[in-house]
């Protein structure tokens, strides 16, 4: 395989990047702090303010703000960068480049001032209503194209795998999204629309977009990340480009599948109920494979482990992807599923993946990138990225730990009858059992709030060009 | 066809997953695939600087 490198590196477009990169921290730290505060809504009520600061108007707006805020700009920022540099060529289009960027952050305002609004489809993670769901496609085509187009001028011969799961990622979701956004508006200025499909079919297609959003999104765009910004950051290739390709083929027809396991014990027939759950433990393969490949690329570069915490952020990520695509498939059981289903130890598993997969991913890849994009050896203070690991790290234990007691607790309860054959607990009585492990929670997400607010200090000071006078940088340089 | 592929289709289903991956393993291992790998795997770490 010979490459051929021009004597002069194209100048790829770096400012689309920078300003993705930025609004990647900025949307972070709103939507953390909107989810700590409704953690603290669900331990203390009174902090509902009606009608726009309630708890189900503030919900969407802090998943839509971590997932599609916080983890797409994220994706389109490292994308882009990554397309480039792998591809050796400059992004495809600069005008559509610049138009998904600004493109994108409307469909995000337009949405969250919807949800305070109260202008919601009412599907999970699918909110938008028709309007913002039809600019979103269009900043979405160009999102495409701009990454195809880039693809199709490359020099560097091999499409990498991390371009691979990218394509697979934006396609995906593309398909995702137009399948469970069918719907017809009430009328042309109105806000209000009605999905196509109806009763157990709506339901399917909503968990079929639901759990391929987690898939897809949250899954193989930031494995993405992972087969980039390891091996960079470690300065070793990928462990086994092999296990690579295997990796992203079971991932990309295996997940497609595993949407019915929302559904168990519903009016979806069981059959559709047990081909969800089967593909969801096939799962585990993708999981194991990818988390080896993360881990092992380090072979040899151990010690890198111990004087970097940049690269610290990336293996703990790749360890929590581990860890939460393990639970998910097994929460897909349905027995397991009796007693998980409807319960905190779902929002357990989901942090454990955000948290520490999605967040801590793209917190390596941020530290990484920000002092590459604004032409700085490294951040301003590794010291501080340690503080922000170690923060970070303690507000998901918290948090994840908090939920698992709360999330059995609450099952069991649910399920208690006494001699009579009556239900031994009411639902008031459980709510009060939780609320001990709902402050526990919000402690957790207090810290993890706190860490990202140091890293933005942290990209603050880099970006002015101050260099901390602490150890660490020496290290860094003296191995470098 | 259609009546035959709903009839079937977990059995087709499986033949096609089978057939597929089986295949995808011998493909990635077929001889002389190696030093291609290796040099795939390398790719990230190329010059990636934004300055001629």
């Amino acid at each position: 395989m010979n490459t051929q490198v021009n004597a002069n590196t194209p100048i790829y477009n770096d400012d689309v990047v920078r300003f993705f990169s930025l609004a990647t921290v900025f949307w972070g730290i709103a939507g953390f702090a909107v989810g700590l505060l409704i953690a603290l809504q669900m331990a203390f009520p009174a902090l509902n303010f009606e009608p726009f600061l309630t708890f189900g108007r503030l919900r969407p707006l802090h998943t839509s703000a971590v997932i599609f805020a916080f983890g797409g700009n994220a994706l389109f920022a490292t994308s882009y960068y990554i397309v480039q540099r792998t591809c050796q060529a400059r992004l495809w289009n600069d005008t559509l480049a610049w138009l998904t960027f600004y493109g994108y952050q409307a469909v995000i305002l337009m949405a969250g001032l919807g949800y305070i609004f109260g202008v919601t489809q009412g599907k999970e993670y699918a909110e938008p209503e028709w309007y913002v769901d039809l600019w979103l496609t269009i900043v979405w085509v160009a999102y495409l194209l701009v990454f195809l187009g880039t693809l199709i001028k490359r020099k560097e011969p091999h499409i990498y795998v991390a371009n691979w799961f990218f394509l697979a990622f934006i396609i995906t979701v593309a398909v995702l999204h137009l399948g469970n956004g069918l719907s017809v508006p009430v009328s042309l200025f109105g806000v209000k629309s009605y999905t196509v499909m109806s009763g157990v079919q709506s339901a399917m297609i909503q968990w079929w977009y639901g759990h391929n959003a987690v898939g897809f999104f949250l899954t193989a765009g930031f494995l993405g990340m992972m087969y980039y910004f390891i091996p960079k950051r470690a300065e070793r290739p990928v462990y086994s480009y092999r296990l690579s390709i295997l990796h992203f083929w079971s991932l990309i027809f295996i997940y497609i599948w595993a949407g019915p396991h929302h559904l168990h014990y519903t009016a979806l027939p069981d059959w559709a109920q047990t081909l969800g759950m089967t593909f969801s433990i096939m799962l585990w393969m993708p999981s194991w494979g990818g988390m080896i490949n993360g881990m092992m690329t380090l072979s040899g570069a151990w010690h890198k482990l111990r004087q970097d915490p940049v690269l610290r952020f990336m293996i703990i990520a790749v360890a929590f992807y581990g860890m939460s695509t393990f639970e998910g498939p097994l929460m897909s059981i349905k027995s397991v599923n009796a007693l998980s289903h409807y319960t905190d130890w779902t929002i357990g598993h989901v942090h454990s993946g955000a948290l520490g997969w999605v967040g801590f991913i793209t917190f390596g890849a941020l530290y990484y990138l920000i002092p590459k994009l604004w032409g700085r050896k490294e951040v301003y203070s590794l010291r501080l990225v340690e503080i922000h690991l170690w923060t970070a790290t303690l507000g998901i234990v918290l948090y994840i730990v908090a939920m698992w007691i709360s999330g059995i607790m609450q099952g069991l309860m649910w399920r208690s009858y006494d001699d009579m054959g009556f239900l031994e607990y009411s639902f008031v009585e459980t709510v009060l059992a939780m609320h001990p492990y709902y402050i526990l929670r919000a402690l957790g997400g207090a810290l993890y709030v706190a860490g990202a607010l140091i890293m933005a200090y942290n990209f603050w000071r880099t970006i002015k060009g101050d260099i901390a006078q602490d150890k660490r940088i020496q290290v860094q340089e003296a191995i470098a | 066809m259609i009546d035959f592929l709903s009839t079937h289709a977990g059995v087709i289903g499986l033949l096609f997953f089978f057939v597929f991956f089986t295949a995808l393993v011998f493909w990635i291992f077929r001889p002389g695939s190696k030093a291609g790998y290796i040099a795939k795997a390398n790719i990230p770490l190329k010059e990636d600087g934004n300055h001629e």
